[in-house]
């Protein structure tokens, strides 16, 4: 019984050791690949390591200033359509999974019809809103269409977390005398620590990585965001060699990776005092 | 029940306050120069090129800046849009009626509708109200004209580039091997086999933007018809599966097939290309003149002054000479009409009176525009003027008058048939189909 | 307890700002650009009344018909190779590994993490053939099996092979992570009497966690499905649909024909298309979950 379990385990290890070397090598080749020389990529096969640190591809690449006030853009959209989503979202897929009223299944589905049509459709409408409204160049504008076309997806996400939550629970709490606000903020939000910090996660890398958006809605260099920055100096022209092209891509990749493995040590807080609480 | 009516009264509410506001489009940029009393003036420009990279950006930006330090009022607003992206921006901006001053138009059937609706400026009116007609020679205007979509010999694209197309080669590895530059198809298929043959790959051929195998059949066929073939064919007076051209598909498709463009040629992109011709890894590419900044670039080039240019070979019984080079002028610029005022007039005289001379003093690049003073010029840049010096007939590709639809059906469907996948016959089908 | 779940000022609060919003920036746009369809030509510039026209011409239109086809294909694919091999790999993280889970689920999410533009430009380097190899065909080279050597994205028969697995690599790392933190929110209790009960994993897996799983497979499905009706970025970037149209997706089709073509109105009328396409796949997905009882 123990050896055929040890020996599940160790298949099991092996696999995942096997997903894992999958999903980061080639981002980890990536990133050798762009301080690799011009030479090395003719003349090596290309798993091989970077001979050493090559960072002209960097300098070539990264020619274009104004990065910062980019990134200061991105952080500020990024976040507000955060704080946002979850103050609208939160409470709407409480109110959707839990809460008995009529429209409920309705607007369930209502929800969801961001996530079924193509936004690019949307677009001159949503720009024609928007020059009515004066929100072009703005950062709420860019907060506020972040927000609205996330919903879909988090307020799925979140029914899809919320109704895995035992009725028992709630039904005890509420015998207990619990309000509903109570309900909503003493138990379903700390309890579902985990599933919610999932949701903004994606949240998160959906707004960052926009570039639709951002795009079409901000023209003012002083207030475009990092996925707009990157597409003003990689240009319409690719480059000529392999290393600044990793290394153009490498800057596109590396903030937003450096970001979510800061953000995912909050994550994992999140996730231990959720895991102690449950 | 309460709910529906909220939605349906939300709903109802925001539809009619947009609706209303679409009314009033346009007004933005001029009211507030109107309102205030110094005249303040942002002209907003949109371009597919960065500051940092070679092309009309750079020479339109160092105008600019000599032109706003004298008139502090004047700012200049350049967004950088990727090409690909181009045509949706505009699209958006259009229906809004927030068209750029000044942009480039990548897409010319859609530059060809703006102009129909009026949302461009003519150039020709531009250049008459200030006199400047000197900077375009009738020449390039009437070939500017001749590539517009738009019906009418009105000019409203203002160009960026000038430029011949043919096959560049290395010199040195056509020396050592005996190849002679070739005169005749059946001399330029000898090199190849000969090259494929001693391992040398003849062709580096960009596939991945598809556009340069057209352009092979394209040569083909007006070398063996002339170059009105493909000016009567983009007519729809001409089948595009007359034997000719299905003998140049089967051409191009054969280059493939035995091998004289190398392995997986559909993921090559233009860098790619370049740099493997650059460095030795082929003989020969075709390609515009536009790589002249290429060649001219001493890091990219690894073959120094060691290459050449002909022309398109001349097929059997072949109508046009080998200098009949097909001709363009690179992406064009164009003047929206929304904003059109004093201010952006005269910043516009200053930017394209200017435009030839800068781009030659910069960039070392052939705008199209005349130029007013002598210039050391390049290498290749030399090369090149001389060859446009000499140049015959200017050719067409096959695209240059084609509506989106059937120009991307041409494109892609290229790929198919270089990859066999799609036969000669289909493939003159595919296109005849658009002029049913 | 109903009194208390069905509090109309509590319900009021909760959900209508996320209406209202919804509405007016995502409902409203959707609607009035849906209304374009019964237009030709572009907004602003040469719009025209058209009626049905462009409704007609769906039916007739085989360029539409074959990307369809083609990405009916690529959704029974990509779907279940992300939620499938996403929710194995979640089991196996929750079941082997001990310490380090967190360091193992941060790596998968990886993938998930990058913009899917630069996934695509990745993806071409890896699967180059020219002018030198790239890293898939420089391990096939170092493995013996030159054989398989191929251009992977410039082969009509393996283009959309090629382009399914980045779409997978991408993604199964969102799955993983969804059905992780799902499992590990389940309440423990039912879990830790069914092991003092005797119950093998496999059961405690078959028996309770998936059952609880449910909604999330739901969930995932549907997010899945519409994700990949809906695929355009990564398509563009890896591909640009080719070569040829082999790789041309309904999005892009529709892209090109609002936008590249000028027929801003049967561009929306794809939309339309792919609007209905959702639906029924996601109420096909909603039928077979849905709850008994």
């Amino acid at each position: 019984m123990t050896a055929k379990k040890g020996k599940g385990k160790i298949i099991s290890k092996i696999i995942i050791g096997i997903a894992l070397v999958l999903s980061i090598y080639p981002v980890i080749w990536l990133i050798l690949s762009s301080f690799k020389t011009t030479q090395e990529f003719s003349l090596l096969p290309s798993y091989s390591l970077p001979q050493g640190l090559y960072l002209d591809n960097y300098i070539s690449a990264w020619t274009s200033g104004n990065m910062g006030v980019y990134f200061k853009n991105s952080i500020i959209c990024t976040l507000g359509s955060l704080i946002l989503i979850v103050v609208v979202a939160l409470p709407a897929s409480f109110a959707l999974t839990k809460m008995k009223w009529k429209g409920k299944n309705f607007f369930n589905k209502y929800f969801m019809m961001g996530l079924m049509i193509p936004i690019q459709v949307a677009l001159i409408p949503i720009f024609q809103i928007y020059k009515n409204l004066n929100l072009l160049n703005s950062h709420i504008g860019l907060i506020l269409v972040y927000t609205v076309f996330g919903l879909s997806m988090t307020i799925l996400m979140f029914t899809g977390f919320f109704e895995s939550f035992p009725n028992e629970m709630l039904e005890a709490a509420v015998i207990d005398g619990c309000s509903i606000y109570g309900c909503l903020t003493k138990m379903v939000v700390p309890l579902m620590g985990n599933s919610i910090v999932t949701v903004l996660t994606l949240q998160f890398l959906t707004s960052w990585n926009d570039l639709l958006f951002s795009q079409t809605l901000i023209s003012e260099t002083a207030k475009k965001t990092v996925q707009t920055g990157l597409v003003m100096f990689s240009g319409a022209h690719g480059q000529v060699d392999w290393g600044p092209m990793f290394a153009s891509m490498a800057i596109g990749v590396l903030p937003t990776l450096g970001l979510y493995l800061f953000l995912s040590k909050f994550m994992i807080q999140g996730m231990t005092a959720g895991a102690v609480k449950g | 029940m309460k709910w529906k009516k909220a939605v349906s009264l939300a709903l109802a509410g925001t539809m009619m306050a947009s609706l209303a506001g679409c009314g009033s489009t346009g007004g933005g940029a001029s009211d507030q120069a109107a309102d205030s009393g110094t005249q303040k003036r942002t002209i907003k420009v949109m371009t597919i090129w960065n500051e940092d990279v070679q092309g009309g950006t750079q020479t339109l930006k160092a105008l600019s800046d000599e032109y706003c330090a004298e008139h502090p009022e004047i700012t200049v607003e350049i967004e950088v849009v990727a090409q690909t992206d181009m045509p949706s921006r505009l699209s958006v901006l259009a229906a809004s009626g927030e068209l750029p001053d000044l942009f480039i138009a990548t897409d010319t059937a859609q530059s060809g509708t703006f102009y129909e609706q009026g949302l461009i400026y003519s150039v020709d009116d531009f250049l008459e109200e200030n006199g400047i007609q000197d900077i375009i020679s009738e020449s390039t205007r009437q070939g500017l004209i001749n590539l517009q979509a738009a019906e009418g010999d009105e000019l409203y694209t203002l160009l960026t580039e000038q430029n011949i197309e043919g096959f560049w080669y290395n010199k040195q590895m056509f020396e050592e091997n005996g190849w002679e530059v070739p005169e005749t198809m059946d001399e330029f298929m000898a090199i190849c086999e000969d090259a494929v043959s001693k391992g040398i790959q003849p062709l580096a051929v960009d596939g991945m933007d598809k556009f340069y195998f057209t352009r092979l059949w394209g040569g083909y066929v007006t070398s063996k018809l002339g170059v009105d073939a493909l000016i009567n064919a983009n007519a729809g007076e001409q089948s595009f599966s007359d034997p000719t051209f299905l003998e140049a598909y089967q051409w191009v498709q054969d280059l493939n097939t035995n091998g004289y463009m190398g392995e997986g040629v559909t993921t090559i992109d233009s860098s790619t290309m370049n740099s493997m011709f650059l460095t030795g890894g082929a003989a020969m590419e075709y390609n515009g003149s536009w790589v002249t900044s290429n060649l001219n670039n001493e890091e990219e080039n690894q073959l120094g002054e060691n290459v050449g240019f002909f022309g398109f070979p001349s097929v059997d019984d072949a109508v046009a000479d080998q200098n009949d080079y097909c001709q363009n002028y690179g992406t064009a610029w164009v003047i929206g009409s929304n904003n059109y005022d004093d201010a952006l007039n005269d910043w516009l005289v200053y930017v394209f009176s200017g435009y030839g001379d800068k781009s030659m003093e910069t960039q070392g690049m052939l705008s199209g525009f005349e130029m007013k003073e002598e210039h050391e010029m390049p290498y290749y840049t030399q090369m090149v003027v001389d060859l446009i010096a000499e140049a015959g007939e200017a050719a067409v590709w096959p695209e240059y008058k084609m509506e989106t639809e059937a120009m991307q059906t041409s494109l892609d469907n290229s790929q198919l048939l270089i990859l066999g996948e799609m036969t000669p016959e289909d493939y003159g089908a595919s296109l005849d189909a658009f002029y049913e | 307890m109903n009194r208390v779940l069905s509090n109309k000022k509590a319900l009021a609060l909760f959900t209508l700002p996320a209406i209202l919003l919804f509405t007016v920036f995502a409902v409203v746009p959707i609607i009035w650009s849906l209304f374009y369809s019964f237009f030709s030509g572009m907004p602003g510039v040469n719009f025209e009344f058209c009626g049905l026209e462009n409704f007609i011409n769906l039916f007739t239109d085989s360029e539409l018909h074959a990307s369809l086809m083609l990405n009916v294909k690529y959704v029974a694919v990509v779907v279940i190779g992300q939620v499938f091999i996403g929710f194995a790999l979640a089991m196996l993280i929750n079941y082997a590994v001990k310490r380090g889970k967190n360091f193992v689920r941060v790596c998968m999410f990886i993938p998930v993490v990058l913009p899917s533009v630069a996934v695509g430009q990745l993806f071409q380097k890896i699967y180059a053939i020219a002018p030198q190899y790239g890293l898939l065909n420089a391990l096939l080279d170092i493995v013996g099996l030159k054989f398989l050597i191929t251009a992977w994205i410039g082969d009509v028969s393996t283009a959309v092979g090629a382009l399914c697995a980045m779409d997978i690599w991408k993604g199964v790392g969102l799955y993983c992570l969804i059905f992780y933190s799902a499992i590990i929110d389940l309440p423990g209790d039912v879990v830790e009497s069914a092991k003092i009960d005797g119950a093998s994993s496999f059961r405690i897996i078959r028996s309770i966690q998936m059952p609880l799983l449910k909604p999330i497979f739901r969930m995932a499905f549907i997010f899945s499905i519409t994700g990949c009706i809906k695929v355009y970025d990564s398509a563009v970037s890896l591909t640009k649909g080719g070569p040829g149209t082999t790789t041309y997706m309904p999005t892009m089709y529709m892209f090109d024909e609002a936008f590249t073509y000028g027929n801003f109105g049967y561009g929306s009328a794809i939309a339309l298309i792919i609007l209905v396409e959702c639906v029924l796949l996601t109420s096909i997905v909603g039928m077979i979950f849905k709850e008994r009882g």
